[in-house]
């Protein structure tokens, strides 16, 4: 941990500015609800708001935001293709799962009392199927985010 | 024509400290969005409220900077820098990386320069340093980027371009600008000017000085339409900061 804060602050430092090269293969959280132990189909989240418009060039919170929650996605989605089953069990329980179970509850609509929420971390490329990274387990979807 | 030291300095103040306050501004409105991406183990309110001092902190800290420091502020000059230094430190620490990705690297590098050129009332010497910081962190920054995209064939090929037009991430992409990538031709022509003007941004330094600021205004551009189709308003403030750095070697 103390290894990767160092790592961080030394790229602030020395930035490589190695970005914007690659949109191959980028990645996606998708998330179904179970309710009455049925399934719905796996959606992609989505965020809808007002700011896909030209006033985003002055201000733009919720779509910055966004981009941060994708960064998230994005490092979520690398730990997990480089880890082993050991290393996908660590992250399960790591601080990185638990930001995407509070992206996904930020996210989805309103629930039922009883609904429970499933995410799953998928590649996606342009010239290949979709690839199924990680599925969660179930948690209740409710109100409180946290 | 030159640009004086001192002219300089103070357009990099305005233009940092406006960045600086557009993204205090945006995460405050946002906060509790991005209080559960960084909160891990710690209350939810605790980090709500850390992360709502931290940027009303930044907030106050750019208002000098635009504004213009006052004679007695200007002594405590370094020390609005290294606050901000350390804030930005600090947010890298709890969000495991900048919170707003490259814009906030290279704020943080216009600040480092900033820095070092505030010592130049010790040694003159330190002020061409500090801001040759700057403008050689943008310089290398456009450099690096092309070179990078050189190297791609997907962008040789406008097919990296026309990929990023269609996706659904991670980009917040501008609805019309999805019509852009139906035209491989359009595609293939904008990642080549891309292309040519990030490798080519170095000649900049050895222009004369309406070279010059031809060459900042395509860069101006760029960012805005980055701004405009991809969502990345505080990118166009950051690199904006560097420009009267570069500017200065003339």
């Amino acid at each position: 941990m103390i290894t990767t804060a160092l790592l961080n602050i030394l790229k602030l430092f020395l930035p490589s500015w190695n970005f914007f090269n690659d949109f191959s293969t980028s990645h996606r959280l998708d998330e179904r609800t179970i309710r009455a132990g049925h399934e719905s189909d796996w959606q992609p989240i989505r965020e809808d708001h007002s700011t896909r418009s030209i006033g985003r060039l002055f201000f733009n919170s919720r779509g910055n935001l966004e981009l941060l929650e994708n960064t998230f996605i994005d490092r979520a989605a690398q730990e997990i293709a480089v880890s082993s089953a050991e290393g996908v069990k660590h992250f399960e329980q790591g601080a990185l799962h638990d930001s995407l179970v509070r992206i996904l509850r930020r996210r989805i609509g309103a629930a039922q009392a009883g609904d429970e929420f499933q995410f799953r971390l998928v590649s996606t490329n342009p010239s290949e199927l979709d690839a199924e990274l990680f599925v969660s387990s179930r948690y209740p979807a409710r109100k409180e985010i946290l | 024509m030159t640009l004086e030291p001192a002219i300089a300095i103070r357009a990099i103040q305005i233009l940092l400290g406006a960045g600086i306050l557009l993204q205090a501004i945006e995460v405050l409105a946002t906060r509790s969005g991005h209080a559960l991406l960084c909160m891990g183990n710690r209350p939810y309110s605790y980090t709500v409220q850390w992360l709502t001092a931290k940027m009303l902190v930044r907030l106050l800290l750019s208002i000098p900077l635009i504004g213009g420091l006052s004679q007695t502020l200007s002594v405590i000059e370094p020390v609005f820098y290294m606050a901000l230094i350390i804030s930005t430190g600090g947010l890298v620490l709890r969000f495991d990386g900048p919170l707003g990705g490259g814009s906030d690297s290279m704020m943080f590098q216009a600040l480092v320069g900033l820095l070092i050129a505030s010592f130049g009332v010790v040694n003159p010497i330190l002020t061409r340093i500090g801001l040759g910081w700057i403008a050689a962190q943008s310089v290398l920054s456009y450099f690096l980027a092309g070179l990078a995209k050189l190297r791609n064939n997907n962008w040789l090929t406008g097919i990296a371009l026309q990929t990023l037009l269609r996706s659904n991430g991670p980009y917040v992409l501008l609805a019309p600008a999805r019509s852009l990538a139906t035209s491989q031709a359009l595609c293939v022509a904008a990642s080549w000017g891309v292309i040519l003007f990030e490798i080519g941004f170095p000649a900049v330094l050895l222009l004369p000085w309406d070279g010059k600021l031809a060459m900042l205004s395509a860069g101006m551009f760029f960012h805005i339409a980055n701004a405009a189709i991809l969502g990345l308003n505080r990118f166009m403030w950051a690199w904006a900061a560097t420009y009267p750095a570069v500017l200065y070697f003339n």
